[in-house]
């Protein structure tokens, strides 16, 4: 046997198989390597006891480990095994020393683990950050750099080459490199052997709540525009040029006032007040209005001539205004997305428990925080818009609610590979096959339900025992319990053009399914829904938006002038008549510091195609 | 058997639920605010006038000024004598005259009230 393999302790650098490594270091009587999904291989090896000390500084603890596939253990003169004959089984590193130090025969137990693991999976892990399969938004800041953390949305684990030490991920029900297929005539006899794990999970509630605070600034003209005020003509100009607001004014609702104009526009003229016995008559200015105050009756007919008294010239005042008002408002606003996705499974266990549900449960306040550099070295700010109305209902959104939906599938696809098949092959056609836990397997046998099983390798175990010369390989695989079939989906209404007249994804469609995975499962988009709030778009917030009824300018100087005609001597009675119509401007705004807004999102999804790779319900063959 | 144990993170519990990013608000629906927020803005003439001499605001009346005599507004009134009311006269009151100005066709309309003050 010892010239079956080729077995040589190295240094870590060595890691690549060389035919220097093509020796016997140690004499084995008795080998395994085995691997599990997620797991390092491990090699476990009986050797005579080398009686030194394996970990003592300076020793190789490193070891190579390669299988000669010529090798015959019954021919009674095998040659020495070349290069070119090894197939490397086995690269790692010693892990402790012997249990039995003193015996004749020791254990040693040896871990392919690369020594640039964790670099390897980050670098892996950097390359699966994509929509929609990762999404930062629902991971806390410090979260987001774990490689783990990829794998929540994926049906997959982390897979480590037992001899090139590469890292990967491996889907737990279909593997990457290819099927093995086994007959009965492949399988050593008696070894099949079915077991059945926990009751799958057949669905998965999903809760998740999205909370910001939605933050909107901006003007709206109320009066006037940038450069264009609104002129106004008044005889009460001074009370209202002193009035007008001024910028910071809290108008309350959220708003404040933003630009403030009221110029006067006819000059810097006063009411002017004499008295007068001269002949003659008024010359005043046209902007002005004069009240003569006769003090007398007689006589009937007077077309001017003599009247000295007290004369009054009131300014018509004509003021150019404008108002801007600013809205600055910080609102709560929070978005939780239900939804249940069931899979489409066989039964195992008649039991209530079979079936049981599972809850899920994300909160997130991170959509108006960046959480990640796209590839243009741009951020990755989820709400896009700070002001913006909804998330869940945006593109980027949609691309939250798939990976909560990927979550949820994950969990139902590992979760429904519940049927584990395992049976021994020979080695040589095992490693022949390259059997790894990223290859699947194909079963037929007549003792197997439909007489046939498919799965993804959970685990193996290369056996060499030198005593009884026995060479196996035991392999698990797991079978999925799914109906299989394929999910379609409509894809909704499209919002430019009639379907079909523009290409597939030029146009956005609403109110229909959407599918994550093709075929697998698909929901109801809410891509056009309205989001339940007071309704104020900021990207839209007009004047006639945020305007409760018009904007009013009463009593101007055309409404005051006919209180002006009657004058007593006293100047004060016709400012008191006109007092009594003052120039007043006014408009009511409609509030914007509401909330705070709780919206609820109730997603309709298909049932979770799954795969189906052992049929429970078929027929079995007792004789067998 | 592994020393070291690979993360299987779907089956290694839920991470999303162990932090608690922010309270959760309760699904009151849409709250508004009472807020008014009525402008009105308006302000009185404060009656401050300037006393000025005469001289500025009169002058040559008669060379100045031109009565338009189709704006004249009158009233015919009837008078009549005290205790005796059959003899009266009637007398055309001016309510109002509309002067202008030949030179530069402004116009001054006069208002004559109250003509019957000061009479027995």
């Amino acid at each position: 046997m010892n010239r079956a393999f080729s077995i040589a302790l190295v240094g870590e650098t060595e890691t690549t198989f060389s035919p220097e490594h093509v020796r016997e270091d140690l004499f084995v009587t008795d080998l395994q390597v085995s691997q599990s999904e997620g797991d390092f291989c491990t090699l476990t090896i009986e050797v005579e006891n080398p009686h030194v000390g394996l970990l003592a500084p300076g020793r190789p603890r490193w070891i190579w480990i390669a299988w000669n596939p010529t090798f015959d253990p019954l021919a009674s003169d095998s040659s020495e095994a070349t290069f070119d004959d090894m197939v490397p089984l086995f690269f790692g590193r010693v892990q402790g020393v012997p249990n039995d130090f003193i015996g004749e025969v020791v254990t040693l137990n040896f871990l392919a683990r690369p020594l640039d693991y964790e670099a390897q999976k980050a670098a892996v892990a950097d390359t699966l950050r994509v929509f929609p399969w990762f999404d930062g938004v629902w991971f806390a800041p410090e979260d987001r750099a774990d490689p783990d953390n990829v794998l929540e949305s994926r049906s997959a684990l982390w897979h480590i080459d037992r001899v090139t030490h590469d890292v990967s991920v491996s889907n737990v029900i279909t593997g990457e490199d290819g099927t093995i297929t086994f007959t009965g005539d492949d399988v050593l006899s008696d070894s099949i052997r079915i077991s059945y794990g926990d009751p799958p999970c057949r669905q998965v509630n999903v809760t998740a709540t999205i909370a910001w605070d939605q933050i909107a600034s901006g003007p709206v003209w109320v009066i006037g525009a940038p450069g264009a005020t609104r002129a106004i003509d008044t005889y009460t100009g001074a009370g209202l040029q002193k009035n007008w607001p001024q910028p910071g004014f809290n108008v309350g609702g959220g708003w404040t006032v933003r630009d403030s104009i009221c110029n006067r526009l006819d000059g810097t003229g006063r009411d002017e007040y004499t008295y007068s016995d001269k002949i003659g008559i008024l010359g005043k200015a046209r902007d002005a209005k004069t009240v003569i105050v006769p003090p007398w009756a007689e006589p009937q007919i007077v077309l001017a001539t003599f009247f000295p008294g007290h004369v009054l010239v009131l300014k018509k005042w004509k003021l150019g205004a404008a108002l801007s008002v600013q809205y600055d408002v910080k609102r709560g606003k929070s978005e939780t997305v239900t939804f249940s996705l069931r899979s489409n499974t066989q039964s195992i266990l008649t039991d209530s428990t079979d079936g049981e549900a599972v809850d899920l449960r994300f909160s997130t306040s991170e959509v108006a925080s960046p959480v990640g550099v796209f590839s243009d070295g741009t951020f990755d700010l989820p709400i896009g818009k700070p002001w913006a109305r909804s998330y869940i209902t945006t593109d980027r959104g949609e691309q939250s609610l798939q990976y909560l939906i990927l979550v949820a599938r994950a969990r139902l696809l590992a979760s429904a590979r519940c049927v584990d098949v395992t049976f021994e092959v020979p080695w040589n056609r095992a490693i022949a096959e390259g059997v790894s836990c990223r290859k699947n397997v194909v079963i037929s046998d007549s003792s197997l339900p439909g007489g046939v099983v498919g799965g993804k390798i959970k685990s193996y175990a290369l056996r060499a025992n030198g005593d009884s010369g026995q060479f196996i390989c035991e392999i698990t695989i797991g079978a999925s319990i799914g109906l299989g079939g394929t999910i379609t989906a409509d894809p909704g209404t499209p919002t430019y053009v009639n379907a079909g007249y523009v290409d597939e994804g030029y146009q956005q469609y609403v109110g229909g399914f959407a599918m994550p995975v093709a075929g697998e499962v698909a929901y109801r988009r809410v891509n056009g829904d309205e989001p339940n709030d007071d309704g104020f778009d900021f990207d839209r917030l007009t004047l006639d938006k945020v305007l409760i009824g018009p904007v009013t300018i009463e009593n101007e100087a055309p409404v005051q002038e006919p209180l002006i005609v009657v004058g007593p001597e006293n100047p004060a009675g016709v400012y008191d008549a006109i007092n009594t119509k003052q120039t007043t401007v006014t408009f009511r705004l409609k509030p914007l510091n509401n909330g705070p807004f709780a919206d609820t999102y109730e997603i309709e999804t298909t049932l979770l195609s799954v795969p189906k790779t052992i049929d429970l319900e078929a027929e079995m063959d007792s004789s067998s | 058997m592994s020393l070291e144990r690979v993360v299987r993170p779907f089956q290694a519990g839920d991470i999303f639920t162990a932090r608690a990013v922010m309270p959760a608000i309760p699904p009151t629906g849409i709250n508004l605010s009472d807020d008014v927020c009525l402008v009105t803005i308006t302000g009185e003439n404060p009656g401050d006038y300037e006393d000025v001499p005469d001289s500025t605001i009169f002058n040559n009346f008669k060379v100045e000024w031109k009565e338009d005599k189709d704006k004249r507004v009158t009233e015919t009134v009837r008078i009549e004598q005290e205790d005796n009311p059959d003899n009266y006269i009637e007398v055309e009151r001016v309510q109002s005259a509309t002067m202008t100005d030949k030179q530069t066709g402004r116009s001054l309309t006069l208002k004559f009230a109250d003509w019957d003050k000061g009479r027995k």
